[in-house]
């Protein structure tokens, strides 16, 4: 029974893992995205977020409960007016309360996202733009269990992008393959939908213009287990020409675990970006 | 709460602390009559209208293009008219099509350059 006990905490505890490391993968813009970033050739936009995840509902008898703390830095760099590349390092605090065995109480580094976008789109008009871009790359391993699948699992997707001064939005969808297997998750789809408006507009801060924009997102998650998240993200963007200070929270809609995984309470996010 | 460890917050603050200290990179000001290592600007501007720029922080990505190109002193981008007023240097100013490259190099669509 004891053996029993150990294999079901460590197997929940592992697929736990993956599926919240997530978020760390670079999709496209709005609060839980990066790929639509785009930088002008030459230039650099670094992007740190904080995110706060509360789990729980365990289908085992381990009657999990979760917090997650995940830190990630990412770095966009413009090749080529079309090219750019994409880098996002995370590093993973979490806190598994049990109801059986040992809490457990770690931290270390997820695996590296490292993407290239290329625009095969663009048409712009006075004020306004649509942009298309394919996106191509992979999650490089760390080797830090168990946060790291020890694999290097492929990525491709599209994210679209259309903007206007009076709102915009960003459409993206990705598909990550899992070479690792076993514990490390399942393939994943996500799809997602940001859309954001000015509530304030243009006031002046020193040499910057500064805008306070709503952005509402929906985020949806589909692994090849069965598992399924539709997930809504509400927050705000206080945006410059070379900042933008990003408040959030990403909330459930509809979430359909397979076992063990559990399922999402909320995220709180803190979001930060500058170019140059 | 979760407490991190001591490299994790190093890291984030590390990398906070690289953005708030890039914040005291200013582009550069308008030139004016008085100062001495400046080039005298040609008196009347170069106008570029461009197409694409929808949000703030196109700004910056067309600014630092432009003002990265020999022979403009000054680039002011006004998002609501969709024009980049670039103040030129009298001596070896720019081309049309050399400003027209640097828009293109920001992301946008130049579709007409004003030369004085």
């Amino acid at each position: 029974m004891n053996t029993v006990v150990k294999m079901t905490r460590h197997t929940a505890i592992m697929a736990l893992t993956w599926l919240w490391l997530a978020p760390a993968m670079v999709s496209a813009a709005g609060l839980n995205t990066n790929v639509a970033l785009s930088p002008p050739q030459g230039g650099t936009i670094i992007r740190t977020q904080w995110r706060y995840t509360q789990l729980s509902g365990d289908p085992t008898p381990l009657g999990r409960e979760t917090t997650i703390n995940l830190q990630t830095v990412t770095v966009v760099h413009g090749l080529t007016a079309n090219f750019t590349l994409l880098s996002t390092l995370p590093i993973v605090g979490r806190e598994i309360d049990l109801a059986v065995g040992e809490d457990v109480s770690d931290t270390g580094i997820a695996d590296i996202t490292l993407l290239g976008k290329y625009r095969f789109h663009q048409h712009d008009e006075p004020g306004k733009t649509v942009r298309g871009s394919v996106i191509a790359g992979a999650q490089l391993p760390t080797f830090d269990s168990p946060f790291s699948s020890n694999s290097v699992d492929p990525i491709v997707g599209m994210v679209w992008t259309y903007q206007q001064p009076s709102w915009w939005v960003d459409w993206d969808v990705l598909y990550q393959f899992n070479t690792g297997g076993g514990f490390q998750g399942n393939d994943q789809l996500r799809a997602d939908v940001a859309i954001s408006y000015p509530l304030l507009g243009n006031w002046s801060v020193g040499n910057d213009a500064w805008s306070l924009y709503a952005i509402a997102e929906i985020n949806t998650k589909y692994l090849t287990d069965g598992s399924m998240q539709v997930l809504a993200s509400p927050g705000l963007q206080l945006i410059s020409a070379r900042w933008i200070l990003e408040l959030g929270i990403q909330l459930p809609i509809y979430q359909n675990m397979s076992s063990p995984r559990l399922e999402t309470d909320f995220t709180t996010i803190l979001s930060l970006r500058f170019q140059f | 709460m979760l407490r991190t460890t001591p490299l994790a917050s190093l890291i984030f603050a590390v990398a906070a602390i690289s953005i708030v200290g890039c914040t005291t990179t200013q582009v550069a000001d308008a030139p004016t009559p008085d100062t001495l290592d400046t080039p005298a600007a040609l008196e009347t501007p170069a106008v570029i209208t461009i197409d694409g720029m929808a949000c703030p922080f196109c700004i910056n990505n067309v600014q630092r293009q432009l003002q990265e190109v020999q022979g403009v002193l000054h680039a002011e981008i006004d998002l609501q008219k969709g024009q980049a007023v670039v103040t030129l240097s009298q001596k070896n100013p720019p081309t049309a099509d050399v400003l027209r490259q640097a828009v293109l190099s920001s992301g946008f669509t130049p579709t007409q350059v004003q030369m004085p």
